[in-house]
């Protein structure tokens, strides 16, 4: 697909980014006219839409955009359309690295640190056991992400066990995803912008990376300083979207695979087109999860695994589907 | 030193893997518009040998140049517009179109941010009709047979434009028309280009019918090279390829057949 080509996709993603930013903070407890306020008329309702929804909005849109990223480098490093930071068990990572970080109480930056340590060491882990020698292979990929997951799972339970009870409330949105404890995401979207740019410039070679690592480096490609850059960006990115709003699974599945079947291969338009549709999903999937059984909230985490699973499925069988037919 | 004239170079060339000894002080000099074969039986490390050749795998001792230079000091982008490579097996996780496929053998001739212009455009497609798939630029790779992936493949290489293209087994999936047309087009875009060709065959055939040199490997870095007609002799090859032979002469010269 040719840039000019490209317009109507990503008017499309434009548009839908929008509606989502708007249904966001527009869904809520209050009924607040979204118009009286941009008429400066309701000084109350702005401050609860500038106060608690648009830190909610940036929230879920930084960091569904994060995770779409991160699922966008991920594919391509194990050269699997199955990879997700929710699945191989990254996200898990990272929630381990920021609990151990809260119970120890301590502040921001280690926060974030530690859940990015958390989500290196767990990437790591994944390419060292599922790589072997030779080939990747999808059984052992998915096999060592998912168990993976579960031991982060269990290592998640035995914190918030060992956890004050007074805190295991805050604790456990690590584990299903929760967007009620957002706060305006200033350093994400600085992480967002930068990840996204350099994903952009490396995109050339993310194109040939997919076609195998030795054929990247036959059209010039410096694999192993590419493959190591790749696993920084995509922990970087996993970790702050879990530091932001906890184990949220799928988008990073969903939405390369969706701009894939618009016609967007190339990752100059996949990565900023995955940016912008995976922050949109989350923003459709927030605001969803709070009018779905109003005034109860349900964590977002719930509604993308409800969207993703299927689609997860679907995937899978193609799969096997292609290599039998 | 260096042929000036030579393309590609060894000196004193060993590979190893763990303790078995590939190949073993080996002195090659490749020039432009020769076609060279590797042959040889399973196991004898033609792949190996072409992966060093290509810069992909560093060597257990001596030297692999490049039009002069160490190919271990040269980035790979500067590599990658002087040698192309062709792999045995081509892998699609991704959709993707033929042509985006094509235009990939493009991208050492790109600068970061730069889209592929037409006459980029114009180079793939030439590439394409030069295997014969023209009409194929809109279809998905991961649609195609073997042999058309195979085509693909051969097309993203001659679109890379390099002066010296390494090529594992590129008549893999073809059928018998299409191997005698590639190769035949791959010798011709050498001697027209001033390109050195070195590739993998099995086709003892096809090597003395097309390639001008041979390396022939015969395990435990038993190597012999030269020209063809030096190198394809009935006892060489049975002992080789550990089979009795039948010479046959043809309208092509000659040609062996199994007992």
């Amino acid at each position: 697909m040719k840039p000019l080509r490209a317009l109507p996709l990503f008017s499309i993603l434009g548009l839908a980014t929008l509606a989502g930013l708007w249904l966001s903070l527009d869904t809520g407890a209050a009924s607040i006219q979204l118009r009286d306020i941009l008429a400066g008329s309701d000084t109350l309702n702005a401050q609860i839409l500038l106060e608690l929804r648009l830190p909610r909005t940036a929230t879920a849109f930084v960091t569904g955009a994060l995770l779409a990223i991160a699922g966008a480098l991920m594919q391509v490093l194990l050269r699997n359309p199955l990879a997700d930071p929710y699945i191989l068990g990254v996200s898990g990572g990272a929630s381990v690295g920021a609990l151990l970080a809260l119970l120890l109480g301590a502040g921001a930056i280690i926060l974030q640190t530690s859940a990015f340590a958390g989500a290196l060491v767990s990437t790591l882990l994944v390419f060292a056991l599922a790589r072997g020698r030779g080939n990747w292979n999808t059984t052992r990929l998915l096999l060592t992400g998912v168990v993976l997951a579960a031991g982060w799972g269990a290592l998640i339970s035995l914190l918030l066990a060992i956890s004050p009870a007074s805190r295991v409330q805050g604790m456990l949105f690590w584990l299903m995803g929760d967007l009620g404890y957002a706060q305006l995401p200033v350093a994400g979207s600085i992480i967002l912008i930068m990840t996204a740019l350099l994903a952009m410039a490396l995109s050339p070679s993310l194109n040939l990376l997919a076609s195998g690592e030795l054929r990247a480096a036959s059209l010039g490609v410096e694999v192993n300083k590419l493959r190591l850059t790749l696993y920084i960006l995509a922990s970087l990115a996993t970790a702050t979207a879990v530091t932001q709003a906890g184990n949220i699974g799928f988008i990073g599945l969903i939405a390369p695979h969706m701009l894939r079947l618009a016609g967007a291969r190339n990752y100059r338009l996949l990565i900023p087109g995955a940016a912008l549709l995976g922050g949109a999903l989350l923003l459709f999937a927030d605001a969803l999860s709070r009018s779905l059984i109003a005034p109860q909230l349900l964590p977002v985490g719930v509604l993308t695994a409800l969207l993703g699973v299927p689609m997860f499925l679907f995937l899978l069988y193609r799969a096997q589907d292609q290599r039998h037919g | 030193m260096a042929d000036n004239t030579a393309v590609l170079t060894t000196r004193q060339l060993e590979i190893r893997i763990d303790n078995n000894i590939f190949v073993r002080s080996l002195d090659l000099d490749i020039e432009p518009g020769q076609c060279w074969c590797i042959l040889g039986r399973n196991g004898t490390g033609k792949t190996t040998l072409l992966q060093t050749l290509a810069g992909l795998r560093t060597p257990d001792s001596g030297q692999v140049q490049l039009e002069g230079k160490s190919i271990g000091t040269l980035n790979r982008k500067t590599i990658a517009q002087r040698l192309g490579v062709l792999f045995q097996n081509q892998e699609d996780p991704f959709p993707a179109t033929v042509m985006e496929t094509v235009l990939q053998g493009r991208h050492p001739h790109l600068q970061r941010w730069q889209w592929e212009s037409e006459t980029d455009h114009a180079i793939a497609s030439d590439a394409l009709a030069l295997v014969d798939l023209d009409g194929f630029a809109e279809r998905d790779v991961q649609t195609l047979s073997g042999g058309e992936r195979q085509r693909v493949a051969i097309a993203s290489l001659l679109a890379q434009q390099t002066r010296l293209l390494l090529l594992d087994e590129p008549t893999n999936h073809l059928d018998l028309q299409h191997r005698i047309q590639v190769l035949q087009r791959l010798r011709d875009h050498g001697r027209e280009n001033g390109a050195a060709v070195i590739m993998v065959l099995h086709d003892i055939n096809l090597a003395a019918r097309f390639c001008d040199h041979v390396i022939l490997m015969s395990g435990q870095a038993r190597i012999q090279l030269g020209e063809t007609r030096d190198i394809l002799m009935t006892e060489t090859l049975e002992d080789a390829f550990n089979c009795p032979l039948t010479p046959v002469r043809t309208a092509h010269g000659q040609a062996w057949l199994p007992k």
